[in-house]
C-alpha cells in the first residue's frame, strides 16, 4: 500500500527530531539528518504495513507546526499512539548503515564459533567443587 | 450444518500440534495406532521473518509476536486479561508455542514433585522425578537439547546430548563473579541443535529464537516431530478449530467437532481415544465449552478444578549496564547461562520456594530504547536517546528472574460469557493476581540479582520485578492427581470422569517448579504414551465411536 504522506511532511520532521535529536558529542546525527524523513521512514512504513494507518492517524492528531514543549504533546496522545510513533521513527532510524555502523551493529550475524571445551570443563568443575545445590527428597508422596 | 457420515474412525484424536501433541503422535504411530491431529492454525511461514538484515528488529513481532491478543491472526482466540496481572503467550499454529519459545530446556528437580512434603503447601505429584527421568533422557535427544551434562543442580544423571554453545564474553564474566560469590551458575542447557541432529542445522547463532527460527536450528516440533509423524501416517488437519469434545451416552469420548476455518464447514471426527494438548489456556476452554445434559460445568469437571489453579510464573528482570562491549545482541537468546542457587525453599526468607535466573540476550539497538528488559522507557527520548543506546546495545546484561508461581483456586481461565471468536467458540477470561509470597520471591531474588550483577562489574543495575507479557509457561488448569474429588486427570494424564480422555500439556502439572516447562510437558506426554499403548488392549472406547464407524 502507498501512503500519501506530503500532507504530513512537517510533523513527521519535528515529531522525528524531538525523538531523536542530533548529539554531537556522541557524533550522532538526528533523525531527519540520518535521512528519516525523506528515505528510511517510508521503508519503515512499508515493512510494518500494520502500524501505518496507526502511524498517520496518530500524527494527523499533532499540530503542523513543532510546539514548544515537542516530547510533552507526542506523549498526551497516550501510550498507545506514542509506542506506534517512537516505535517506526526509531525503527527507521536505526535501518540506517552509517548510523548503526557507529554503534558497531552489524545485524545479526551468522556465527560459526567453536566451543573451547577445556575453558567450558576449567569453569563447571569449579562450579561442581562448590557442592550440590538441589533438596534430596523421599520417593514417596504424601498427597497427590 | 455438522458432516460425520463417512468420516474414518481414528484410534487417537488429537487436539493440538504443539510439543505435547507432537510427542503423542508420534509415538503412538510408532506403535501403528491410527492418529488424527486437528490444528487450529497452520504451518508457519518462516520467509515473513526478516532475519539478516537491519530490519530484524522493526519487523520480528508483525508475524511472530507470542502474544495473541497483539497478533490477532484468525487461528487465535481473544483473551480478556484485563483482570490478570501477566498475560498469557501462546503460538495457535502447527508447532504450538515451540514456534516462539527461547527453547531454554530444563528438568524440574526432584522436590518440585514433592512441595507438599518438603515445605507443607501446595501439593505433591502423583509421581516422582525418578518416574519422569527416563521420559526426559528420551525427549532431551528428540528435542536436540545442547549444553554441558553434570550440573549440581540436578541429580546424576541429567547428561546432555548435544555439545554446548561457546562460552561468551558475558557469560565468563557471570561465571568469575559467582565464583568469587560461592553461587551456582551453570552454562545455558538449550533445545537447540548445536550440530545437525533430527532434521536441524547447527545453529549459527542469530538471535532470533522468539520470533520463530528462520536457521532450522531450533527444535520446534514441525521441524523435529511432524515430519516423521507425517511420514508415519498420522493425519494433520490444519485451519481447524475444535468446538466441543463429544461423549456417548455410556459416558465415553466418541470423538470431537470442530469447523474448518477455511470453509465454515462443521464436522465431527470421531476417535476411540482424544487427546487434548491445547496448552493451559486451550485446554480448560475447550472442556469447558464442552458441556452436556451430563457434563453441565464442562467435561471431565467433576472436580470442578478445570480452569483453576493457573500459574504462568512471574517474571521479574535486573539489568545491568558495563563498560565492556560484547555481543549481547546474538544468540541463543533464551538462555546463555543459568543459575539455580536460590531456586530451593530456604530458612532465612519470608517465603516458599525459588526462582531460576536466566542469563538472557539483550536485543540490538532498538531493544535498547524498549521496554524489555528495561521495564519502561518513558525517558529514553529527546536528549537522552543517544546517551541510553550508547550505554544499554553492547553494554549490558540481564538476569530473567522467573519465581515460581504457587497454586490458588482464585487463578483461573473461565469462558467469556460475552465475546467469541471467528467460529463463534466463546473466548476466554483470565483472572490472576500475583500473591505476596510472589512479590517476596521476587523481591528477594531482585536483590541477589543485583549483587550477582555487580559482582560481574556492572556500574549501574536496575529492576523490574513483575513483568507483564510473560506468561510463557500456561500450568496448573487442569491439575493431575491421585483423588479424583482434587484433580481431573490421574498421573497418566487421563480424565478420572472419562477413562478415554487424555490431557498432555502443561496444564496438569500440579505445582509450577520454577525452570522452563516444556521438558516437562514433552516427557510427561511420551509416558502418557507408553502408557496408552501398553494399555491399549484394555482400553475402554465408546460404543458410539464404533457404531458411527460402521455406519449404523
Amino acid at each position: 500500500m502507498v501512503y500519501e504522506t506530503d500532507h504530513l511532511q512537517s510533523r513527521i520532521a519535528w515529531v522525528a527530531d524531538a525523538l531523536i535529536p542530533s548529539d554531537e558529542k556522541l557524533g550522532m546525527p538526528s533523525a531527519t539528518e540520518a535521512g528519516v524523513q525523506d528515505r528510511l521512514l517510508p521503508r519503515a512504513l512499508k515493512e510494518r504495513d500494520d502500524m501505518a494507518q496507526s502511524f498517520f492517524e496518530a500524527l494527523s492528531r499533532l499540530p503542523e507546526a513543532c510546539p514548544r514543549n515537542p516530547l510533552d504533546v507526542i506523549r498526551a496522545l497516550g501510550t498507545n499512539d506514542f509506542y506506534v510513533i517512537s516505535f517506526l521513527i526509531a525503527g527507521a532510524y536505526f535501518l540506517d548503515e552509517a548510523v548503526t555502523r557507529k554503534l558497531r551493529y552489524p545485524g545479526q550475524e551468522a556465527l560459526y564459533d567453536t566451543p573451547d571445551y577445556d575453558e567450558i570443563m576449567e569453569t563447571i568443575e569449579r562450579v561442581q567443587s562448590r557442592g550440590t545445590v538441589y533438596l534430596d527428597v523421599p520417593e514417596g508422596p504424601e498427597s497427590a | 450444518m455438522t458432516k460425520e457420515s463417512k468420516t474414518t474412525v481414528y484410534d487417537v484424536v488429537i487436539v493440538g500440534s504443539g510439543p505435547s501433541g507432537a510427542v503423542a503422535a508420534k509415538r503412538l504411530a510408532e506403535e501403528g495406532m491410527s492418529v488424527i491431529c486437528l490444528e487450529q492454525g497452520s504451518y508457519p511461514d518462516y520467509t515473513k521473518l526478516r532475519h539478516t538484515g537491519l530490519e530484524f528488529e522493526l519487523t520480528k513481532a508483525q508475524y511472530f509476536s507470542s502474544n495473541p491478543n497483539r497478533r490477532k491472526s484468525p487461528s487465535d482466540y481473544p483473551i480478556n486479561v484485563t483482570d490478570s496481572d501477566i498475560e498469557p503467550l501462546m503460538w495457535n499454529g502447527v508447532g504450538g508455542s515451540s514456534i516462539v519459545y527461547t527453547a531454554a530446556w530444563h528438568r524440574l528437580k526432584p522436590s518440585d514433585f514433592r512441595v507438599r512434603t518438603v515445605d507443607g503447601i501446595a501439593d505433591d505429584w502423583p509421581l516422582s522425578y525418578a518416574d519422569l527421568e527416563p521420559f526426559y533422557a528420551r525427549v532431551e535427544n528428540d528435542f536436540a537439547v545442547s549444553g554441558v551434562g553434570g550440573d549440581p543442580a540436578y541429580p546424576p544423571g541429567f547428561d546432555i546430548p548435544l555439545p554446548p554453545f561457546p562460552l561468551g564474553k558475558m557469560e565468563k564474566k557471570f561465571a568469575e563473579a559467582h565464583d568469587r560469590l560461592g553461587w551456582h551458575w551453570w552454562p545455558g542447557s538449550n533445545s537447540i541443535a548445536t550440530v545437525k541432529h533430527n532434521g536441524l542445522l547447527p545453529c549459527v547463532r542469530r538471535g532470533a529464537c522468539a520470533w520463530a527460527c528462520f536457521d532450522g536450528a531450533k527444535a520446534s516440533v514441525d521441524r523435529t516431530h511432524w515430519p516423521t509423524c507425517i511420514k508415519l501416517g498420522v493425519k494433520l488437519v490444519q485451519n481447524a478449530r475444535v468446538l466441543r469434545v463429544e461423549t456417548g451416552s455410556d459416558g465415553l469420548a466418541t470423538g470431537v467437532t470442530y469447523v474448518d476455518r477455511e470453509t465454515g464447514a462443521t464436522h465431527f471426527q470421531p476417535g476411540r481415544i482424544v487427546i487434548v494438548s491445547a496448552n493451559g489456556v486451550g485446554t480448560p476452554r475447550l472442556l469447558l465449552n464442552s458441556t452436556s445434559n451430563d457434563h453441565p460445568n464442562g467435561l471431565a469437571n467433576s472436580s470442578g478444578l478445570v480452569g483453576k489453579r493457573l500459574m504462568m510464573h512471574p517474571y521479574g528482570t535486573v539489568s545491568g549496564l558495563f563498560d565492556d562491549f560484547f555481543e549481547n545482541w546474538q544468540g541463543p537468546y533464551g538462555q546463555r547461562a543459568y543459575s539455580l542457587e536460590f531456586a530451593e525453599t530456604r530458612k532465612d526468607t519470608n517465603f516458599y520456594r525459588g526462582a531460576k535466573w536466566q542469563l538472557m540476550g539483550m536485543g540490538g539497538p532498538l531493544a535498547s530504547v524498549g521496554t524489555w528488559p528495561w521495564g519502561s522507557n518513558g525517558d529514553v527520548w529527546g536528549e537522552n536517546f543517544h546517551a541510553t543506546v550508547q550505554k544499554r546495545f553492547g553494554r549490558s546484561a540481564y538476569w530473567g528472574i522467573m519465581a515460581e508461581d504457587l497454586p490458588s483456586e482464585d487463578n483461573m481461565v473461565v469462558l467469556d460469557p460475552d465475546v467469541t471468536d471467528g467460529e463463534g467458540m466463546p473466548a476466554v477470561k483470565v483472572t490472576y493476581k500475583a500473591s505476596q509470597n510472589t512479590m517476596d520471591l521476587l523481591d528477594f531474588n531482585l536483590l541477589r540479582a543485583t549483587e550477582s550483577m555487580k559482582e560481574a562489574g556492572a556500574y549501574e543495575v536496575s529492576g523490574t520485578p513483575l513483568m507483564r507479557e510473560t506468561g510463557w509457561h500456561i500450568l496448573g488448569t487442569v491439575r493431575m492427581g491421585d483423588d479424583p474429588r482434587a484433580s481431573v486427570v490421574d498421573s497418566f494424564g487421563r480424565s478420572h470422569d472419562v477413562p478415554n480422555l487424555f490431557v498432555m500439556d502443561g496444564s496438569v502439572m500440579p505445582t509450577s517448579g520454577a525452570v522452563n516447562p516444556t521438558g516437562t510437558v514433552t516427557a510427561l506426554a511420551l509416558r502418557n504414551s507408553e502408557s496408552i499403548i501398553e494399555n491399549r488392549r484394555s482400553q475402554a472406547v465408546s460404543g458410539a465411536a464404533e457404531a458411527r464407524k460402521i455406519g449404523l
